[in-house]
């Protein structure tokens, strides 16, 4: 009866907001009162828009789902997602309104001219971040609707995923941006919810923290052999364990914690799915204010969650141990805040929460499509195989490719079931620090940056960060004599950056530095 | 008998029609014309933005091209540029030039696009406070309308580029750019350490009921609000 009521709630809440968001778009052109619509809506609705495209299962599910487990180590993806945005409004938020249009790519084209590997190469690193940043959302929603469901992992990560794909395809993507927006007020929304019900249920904060002191996280348990119990049960069996609060038990070493923390810091740089929104706005202005407002959503949220995720250990403990005893790590991992959720509402808390991490995975999933048929119809289309298309004609063959990748992540997410979902995410920062996010910062900052070493730069940086990715997807100890990290962003960083201004010093061809330059940093 | 008219465009055939119609009216009645182009200001994806295309946009600049074939033919037209919900501006743009008839262009839009993108004619027509008239699309030969050479890309580089950067500004941008995120950076790396392995029982230290590693991302949090305010004023 549970499950029902929270699956109806879910539906009714996607419905709600694909109408809302249609509607919205009426509104926003047909609404005679003035003052609605005017000066300083755009930035407002972008911020928005930003926050629901940003918090993907990562925020919603995997933070709060790794406190969960590992205990506070796991802290540092959120203020890694956090902090990456600090960054990003000095660096390149304004700058790329100034000169972007459809692509990433464009910014670098802008600078260095017509060049088909330069093309290339930013449409396959699009490309590459897309799929993998999917990966993430459809492991989300198949671990979700197979909670709401029961059905096996299998069967609904491909009918979900199949599911998300065509509505976001064929809907013709109408409606995105406001869909994002509201969805972005629903999924901190949900989150801030479930924080109140958790501290009312625990009896305040102070008692949540006591608590989060006293237990062993599952994690820690579980390897030392315990398969059962409850919080204090467990205390009592590893008097001397850590605690929740105790850091290094996730991140054991200092490598991995810098690994880690480098490639979230860097990653926002050079995500597409994210700036690409940075174009949508009128101005430069626009472009800051609603990065600031972004930047205040995700500093509340990520508070939050760390309550949440202590809340989640301790009152799912049992729960928790039985899972990972059972081997089915991805259940405990990425269902941690339903399951609170279901544990202290029911269906009703179940099915807000649960349309919540929806509302975070679909506005993500459509950025990402779109970031994908935008690099696709413009770097590839356009660009290289028939300038004088029409749009409707790039569009079409966009989607169709598009289409395709959504269907490989979903073949990745089968595969990496039991990954937590914000470190699945932290690998795609991991890669985008090492690709765009250096292309764009040095092009917009450094002069003596060449054409050459834009593409030996992102090439390397490419190359080595999924190397390191798949190897710890498979499961290896170590590449090249090297051990390999919780994140590529170690290695992959300094390789790419190396590339870069070596190849610099070693080339000409700084592109139309004197002209872009002025472009670029106007006001 | 009309004395002030006011003619919503934007690039597409529909309100360029409308726009011929109120020249053809203006010049007949001798009445003042006001052309409006409203600047939307929902940050659309460039895809969906094309989604919500029809047609061909006919030109980048109706403003232009409606005032030269205004000058053609005599009237006195007057032009303006609003930013807001398109129905609201036109609207408060007639209420404030006393216009005693709007001119509007309808695109004819049906089934599930009308209801997505709804109709700004409609929208005027229920609420204007004087006549209204509709053209419906496609009633109206705009082919003499002059039609202004499309503005090139690189173009506007040139002309933009005339400005020679400063370079002192260049350089001062560039070191508050870089000042602000080293800053930032700089915290953030040190809170990494403070609250790795091998410090775990400096971040275990309790402070006022909370274990400090707690207080050191909540540090993180407020310094990343505070420089990114920075970044916006200095900038």
């Amino acid at each position: 009866m549970d499950k029902e009521l929270a699956l109806a709630i879910v539906l009714a809440s996607v419905v709600l907001t694909l109408y809302i968001s249609y509607y919205a778009r009426r509104f926003t052109r047909t609404t005679t009162e003035f003052y609605v619509a005017g000066r300083g809506i755009s930035w407002k609705i972008n911020g928005l828009a930003m926050l629901g495209d940003y918090c993907s299962a990562a925020s919603f599910l995997g933070v709060a789902g790794a406190i969960a487990l590992m205990g506070i180590d796991a802290w540092w993806i959120a203020l890694g997602f956090f902090g990456a945005w600090i960054v990003v409004l000095p660096l390149v938020a304004g700058q790329l309104r100034a000169v972007g249009k459809f692509t990433v790519g464009d910014v670098l084209i802008t600078r260095f001219g017509h060049d088909t590997k330069l093309r290339m190469i930013s449409m396959i690193t699009t490309l590459v971040l897309c799929t993998l940043y999917l990966v993430p959302q459809m492991v989300g929603a198949g671990h979700l609707f197979k909670l709401l469901l029961g059905w096996d992992y299998l069967t609904t990560v491909i009918v979900t995923g199949v599911i998300i794909i065509l509505i976001i395809i064929l809907g013709g993507m109408k409606g995105t941006t406001l869909n994002q927006a509201i969805q972005g007020l629903v999924l901190w929304g949900a989150m801030f919810l479930l924080l109140v019900l958790a501290l009312v249920y625990m009896g305040g904060p102070t008692s949540l923290i006591n608590s989060a002191n006293e237990a062993v996280p599952p994690a820690y348990a579980v390897n030392k052999g315990v398969v059962e119990g409850d919080a204090t049960k467990v205390r009592e069996l590893l008097p001397n364990a850590p605690s929740a609060l105790t850091v290094g038990v996730g991140l054991r070493d200092l490598a991995n914690q810098m690994s880690l923390v480098l490639g979230l810091l860097l990653g926002v740089l050079g995500l597409p799915h994210i700036l690409i929104r940075f174009y949508t706005v009128p101005d430069v202005r626009a472009a800051q204010k609603s990065t600031e407002l972004t930047i205040w959503g995700l500093a509340t949220f990520y508070a939050m969650t760390v309550f949440v995720g202590l809340a989640c250990m301790y009152l799912l403990y049992p729960k928790l141990i039985g899972y990972l005893a059972a081997g089915e790590r991805g259940i405990a991992t990425n269902m941690a805040v339903p399951m609170l959720a279901e544990m202290l509402g029911g269906g009703v808390f179940l099915g807000l929460v649960a349309a919540g991490a929806l509302a975070a995975m679909l506005s993500t999933s459509a950025g990402l499509l779109i970031a994908a048929t935008t690099s696709l119809a413009h770097d590839l289309y356009a660009s290289i195989i028939k300038p004088e298309s029409s749009e409707r004609e790039r569009v079409t063959f966009a989607k169709i490719i598009a289409g395709l990748l959504g269907l490989l992540s979903i073949a990745m997410a089968i595969w990496l079931k039991d990954v937590n979902v914000g470190i699945l995410v932290g690998m795609c920062f991991g890669i985008a620090s090492s690709t765009f996010a250096m292309a764009l910062v040095l092009t917009i900052w450094w002069r003596r940056l060449t054409r050459e070493a834009v593409i030996a730069g992102m090439a390397a940086g490419l190359v080595s960060s999924l190397i390191f990715t798949f190897a710890r997807f498979f499961g290896l100890e170590s590449v090249f004599g090297l051990p390999v990290l919780i994140n590529p962003a170690l290695y992959s960083v300094p390789i790419a950056l190396s590339a870069f201004a070596v190849t610099s010093y070693l080339t000409k061809d700084s592109g139309n530095v004197e002209k872009f330059m002025v472009l670029v940093h106007r006001k | 008998m009309y004395k002030k008219l006011v003619v919503g465009v934007d690039g597409y055939s529909a309100s360029l029609e409308a726009a011929k119609r109120a020249i053809q009216l203006a010049s007949q009645y001798g009445s003042k014309l006001v052309a409006l182009y409203v600047r939307e200001q929902i940050p659309l994806y460039g895809v969906e933005k094309a989604e919500e295309m029809v047609e061909k946009r006919i030109t980048d600049k109706p403003l232009d091209l409606v005032r030269v074939y205004a000058k053609k033919h005599g009237v006195d037209i007057e032009t303006r540029v609003e930013e807001g919900a398109v129905a609201a501006c036109i609207l408060k743009v007639a209420k404030e030039s006393d216009a005693d008839l709007i001119v509007v262009g309808d695109t004819g839009r049906k089934g599930f696009k009308k209801f997505y993108l709804g109709s700004v004619a409609q929208a005027v027509a229920e609420k204007a406070h004087c006549p209204v008239l509709v053209v419906k699309k496609g009633t109206t030969d705009i082919s003499d309308m002059y039609i202004p050479i499309e503005e090139t890309k690189e173009a506007k580089v040139e002309e933009i580029a005339k400005v020679e950067i400063d370079e002192t500004v260049f350089k001062s941008k560039a070191k508050t750019a870089f000042l602000l995120s080293s800053i930032f950076a700089v915290i953030y790396f040190i809170a990494a350490t403070l609250t790795s392995e091998p410090m775990k029982d400096v971040a275990g230290t309790n402070m006022l009921g909370l274990p400090l590693a707690i207080w050191i991302g909540m540090v993180v949090i407020v310094c990343g609000i505070v420089v990114a305010r920075y970044s916006i004023m200095k900038i």
